[in-house]
C-alpha cells in the first residue's frame, strides 16, 4: 500500500526540469502531501466479457491483476501507469467493452 | 413502538411513575415525570407522639391505612384516599403540629451499571465529571450528564447479538478476552481479510495488525458486566471482522467495497466504517446504495481534519454520500463541546457522539525502534557503491549521498551511473506487524531513483530476495523534496535478520544532484496480546459509539427497517448547542432517547365514510 503511495508521488514529480543541481535547504521545506489514489491501480467497469476485455484493452500497460469486485466491476493493476485520462480515453473507444474507469482511492482511519 | 409499549418500557425503566392510568384501553402517559408513589406518602411524627395520636392524625386526613416502618419507627407510611393527591396530602400533614415533616415515597430502581473493572473510565456511558486518567485530549474531565445515557438504555437492552455488526476496518483481535465471546460465529476466523496485503484465497485471516479495528470493536461490543475491562455499548454482540485496512492503516476502494460485499452476503445489518478519503468515489457510493436493498445501515466517520465537509473544497467520503441508510458522525468532547479535530457539516454530518479519551480494547502493544534522528549519529549501517565517490558523508568518499544526518548535505554531487546502498539489520522478533516510517530530503534528477527495500533473510536487501517497499520501479521525487513516508508495511520482514536499506541509482547520463539525506527512521511494531486496552481520540471512536446505539435499537425492535433505526439514532438524540448549525440534527447520540424514540407509523390508511 505505502509503496503505491510513493509511486504516485513519483509520477507527479517527474518533469522535464533542466538538469541543474540546486543545493537544498533541508529545514525550510514542508513534507509533500500524500496522494489519495493508488498509482497503477484502477476500478474498471466491463459489462461484457470483463476480464478478457480489460486485458485486451490495457495490454500495452502490462496488466498484472484483474480481480472481480461484483457489479461488473474489477480492480485492475498495471505495471506501467499511463494515468487516468489515458485509460478513460481507451475506454471511450472500446465500443462498450469498458464503460468506466476510476481511481482506486486510498482511505485512512478517521 | 406503540404508546402502550412505550409506557410499559418507561415505567419498567423507572423513568416514569410505575402506575399509569388507562382510558378505553389506551394508556395515558402521566403528565408528571416525578418518581414517587402516587397513593402513599411518608410522615415523620415529632418525638413523643404516641401510636394512637398518630392514628388520629391519619384519620383526620382520611388515610386508608398507616404502618410504621420496620427499624424506622418514627416514620409512618400513610396510604392516601383515592381522591387525595400526593402534593395535597403533604401540605396537609406538614401543617399538623404533631408532624415533623411529610414527603413523597420516592421510587428507586436499580440502574444497569456494569461491573467491568474499568467502567468508571467510560465517560461516554456515564459522565460523572470523572477524570480519564489515560486521556490525552484536553479536557480529560468534563460535565456530569454529558453522556449517551447508556445506563438507562441498558435497563431495556444490553444484548445486540441478534444484530450482526460488521467492523470494516483493520480487522479485530478476535482472541481478545473482552471480545472473543462476542465475535460473529459465521466462520472460524470470525470474518475475512480483504486488505491489500492479504494473501489471495478464501479464509484469509482478519486478525488486526494495526490496533484500530479492535478499539472500534470494543466500543461497540466489548463483553459487558463480566467483571473485567470495559463494557461495550452492547454487552452481548455479534462482531464480524472485515479487514480492509493494512497494518499501516491504509485501505483502497477495492478492498473496502469487497469487504462491504462480504459483510452483506454474510448477514450483517450494520456496517461500521471509521475511515475516509477525499475523492468522490462512485464505486464506493454505489456500494452504499446497494446496501439499501439488503436493508443494511452504514455508520461512518466525519473525519479528523477539523474542516467543514459541506464545503465544496473539502468533502470527505463516505461521510458526504447522501443515502438515507448512512449516518455520519462527528466527535464531542467530555463537555459535549465539538472536538476541534472533528469535521462537521450542516448537511453531510448527521449527529455527534463521544470521541475523545475513549477507553476500549486494543489489539496488542506497540513498540518503536528509532534509529535515525536529526543530529543523532547511527552505527551499524553497511554502505556500498559501484562508483568511486568523492567528498564526505556516509559512504567513504561520498558527499550527500544517502548521508549520515550528522553530516548534512555535502558540496559534491553523486556520480552518474552509480548504485549506492546503505542497509542495516534490525531484530524484529516476537512481533506480529512492523511499519517503517522515514523522512528524507531528496535531491535527485529525473531518471535517478530512490528505493527502500527490506529482506527477512538479512544481508543486502537489494540483492536477490529483497522486497521494494515502494513497488517495482522505485521513487523518483525529482529535485528538492522533504518527504515523509506515510508508513511502509514491512510486516513480511519480521524475524531476527530483517535488513532495511536505502538505495540511490542514477542513470549513466544523469546530470546528477546532491542525493538523499535520511533524517528520521523508525520502525513501529505491534505485538498482539489478548488483554490490551488503549485510550484514543477521533471520529473513529464516535462512530462505533453510534453504531452500538443503532444495534441496541435494532435488537430491541427487530421489526425495524434501517430507516426506523436511523431515525431513532438521529432524532432520538439529545439537542446539544455545540452541534447546532454544524450538523443536520444538532443532536448528540443518546441510547435511552433512541430506544424511546417513536417512529411515525407507516402504511396506515384512513377510510372516510
Amino acid at each position: 500500500m505505502a509503496a503505491l503511495l510513493m509511486l504516485a508521488a513519483a509520477a507527479c514529480s517527474q518533469s522535464a526540469a533542466p538538469p541543474v543541481a540546486v543545493k537544498p535547504q533541508p529545514r525550510m521545506l514542508q513534507p509533500r502531501p500524500l496522494p489519495n489514489t493508488a498509482p497503477g491501480s484502477y476500478i474498471v467497469k466491463a459489462p461484457a466479457d470483463g476480464d478478457k476485455s480489460i486485458r485486451r484493452l490495457f495490454s500495452e500497460y502490462g496488466v498484472t491483476l484483474v480481480r472481480p469486485l461484483g457489479n461488473e466491476q474489477f480492480e485492475v493493476r498495471l505495471s506501467q501507469d499511463p494515468g487516468l485520462e489515458a485509460l478513460q480515453r481507451l475506454a471511450a473507444g472500446s465500443r462498450g467493452a469498458v464503460t468506466a474507469v476510476q481511481p482506486n482511492y486510498i482511505y485512512t482511519f478517521h | 413502538m406503540n404508546r402502550a409499549f412505550l409506557a410499559s418500557l418507561l415505567a419498567g425503566l423507572g423513568l416514569l411513575p410505575v402506575q399509569t392510568s388507562t382510558f378505553a384501553g389506551l394508556p395515558v402517559l402521566p403528565q408528571s415525570t416525578a418518581q414517587y408513589s402516587p397513593n402513599r406518602i411518608l410522615v415523620k411524627f415529632k418525638p413523643g407522639v404516641s401510636g394512637p395520636a398518630r392514628a388520629l392524625v391519619a384519620q383526620t386526613y382520611g388515610a386508608q391505612a398507616m404502618t410504621a416502618l420496620a427499624y424506622q419507627p418514627d416514620i409512618t407510611v400513610v396510604v392516601l384516599p383515592p381522591a387525595q393527591a400526593v402534593a395535597e396530602a403533604i401540605r396537609a400533614y406538614s401543617g399538623h403540629p404533631s408532624v415533623a415533616y411529610a414527603q413523597p415515597d420516592y421510587i428507586y430502581h436499580i440502574e444497569a451499571i456494569p461491573n467491568d473493572t474499568d467502567y468508571a473510565q467510560q465517560w461516554a456511558a456515564n459522565n460523572t465529571g470523572q477524570t480519564i486518567t489515560t486521556g490525552t485530549w484536553t479536557p480529560t474531565a468534563g460535565t456530569a450528564g454529558d453522556d449517551m445515557s447508556l445506563e438507562s438504555a441498558w435497563n431495556a437492552q444490553t444484548d445486540c447479538s441478534a444484530v450482526t455488526v460488521a467492523v470494516v476496518d483493520s480487522g479485530i483481535n478476535y482472541n481478545a478476552t473482552e471480545l472473543a465471546g462476542n465475535m460473529w460465529a459465521g466462520n472460524a476466523r470470525h470474518g475475512q481479510n480483504f486488505a491489500a496485503d492479504a494473501p489471495t484465497g478464501v479464509g484469509s485471516d482478519p486478525m488486526d495488525l494495526n490496533g484500530h479495528g479492535t478499539h472500534v470493536a470494543g466500543i461497540i461490543g466489548a463483553i459487558g458486566n463480566n467483571g473485567a475491562g470495559v463494557a461495550g455499548v452492547c454487552w452481548k454482540a455479534s462482531l464480524m471482522a472485515v479487514r480492509v485496512m493494512d497494518a499501516s492503516g491504509a485501505g483502497l476502494t477495492s478492498t473496502i467495497v469487497s469487504g462491504i460485499g462480504y459483510a452483506v452476503a454474510n448477514g450483517a445489518k450494520i456496517i461500521n466504517m471509521s475511515l475516509g478519503g477525499n475523492g468522490y468515489d462512485p464505486t464506493f457510493d454505489n456500494a452504499i446504495s446497494s446496501l439499501q436493498t439488503s436493508g443494511v445501515l452504514a455508520v461512518v466517520a466525519a473525519g479528523n481534519s477539523g474542516w467543514n465537509n459541506d464545503s465544496g473544497a473539502t468533502p470527505t467520503y463516505p461521510c458526504n454520500f447522501t443515502q438515507s441508510n448512512l449516518i455520519c458522525v462527528a466527535a464531542l468532547d467530555q463537555n459535549f463541546a465539538h472536538a476541534s479535530f472533528s469535521n462537521y457539516g450542516a448537511t453531510s454530518v448527521d449527529v455527534g457522539a463521544p470521541g475523545t479519551n475513549i477507553l476500549s480494547t486494543y489489539a496488542g502493544a506497540h513498540a518503536t525502534i528509532t534509529d535515525l534522528a536529526p543530529g543523532v549519529a547511527s552505527t551499524g549501517w553497511t554502505a556500498t557503491s559501484t562508483t568511486a565517490q568523492t567528498g564526505g558523508g556516509w559512504l567513504p568518499g561520498t558527499t550527500g549521498v544517502l548521508s549520515d544526518p550528522t553530516a548534512g548535505w555535502g558540496t559534491a554531487l553523486y556520480n552518474a551511473g552509480t548504485d549506492d546502498r546503505v542497509y542495516k539489520a534490525f531484530s524484529l522478533t516476537g512481533v506480529n506487524a512492523a511499519v517503517l516510517d522515514a523522512r528524507v530530503m531528496v535531491n535527485i534528477n529525473s531518471g535517478d531513483y530512490l528505493n527502500v527495500n527490506y529482506n527477512s533473510l538479512g544481508g543486502d536487501p537489494f540483492a536477490s530476495g529483497g522486497i521494494n517497499a515502494f513497488g517495482a520501479t522505485g521513487l523518483n521525487l525529482g529535485t528538492t523534496t522533504w518527504y515523509a513516508f506515510g508508513g511502509l508495511d514491512i510486516t513480511p520482514c519480521i524475524g531476527t535478520t530483517c535488513t532495511v536499506g536505502f538505495q540511490l541509482t542514477s542513470a549513466a547520463a544523469s546530470t546528477r544532484s546532491y542525493g538523499v539525506q535520511l533524517e528520521n527512521l523508525t520502525i513501529t511494531t505491534l505485538t498482539l496480546n489478548n488483554t490490551g486496552f488503549a485510550t484514543l481520540d477521533g471520529t473513529s471512536m464516535a462512530t462505533p459509539e453510534t453504531t452500538g446505539v443503532a444495534a441496541l435499537v435494532w435488537a430491541h425492535n427487530p421489526q425495524y427497517t434501517y430507516t426506523d433505526v436511523a431515525n431513532a439514532v438521529k432524532l432520538g438524540g439529545r439537542p446539544v448547542t455545540a452541534l447546532s448549525g454544524i450538523t443536520a440534527t444538532g443532536n448528540a447520540v443518546n441510547g435511552m432517547g433512541s430506544l424511546a424514540y417513536i417512529n411515525a407509523p407507516t402504511g396506515i390508511s384512513v377510510i372516510v365514510r
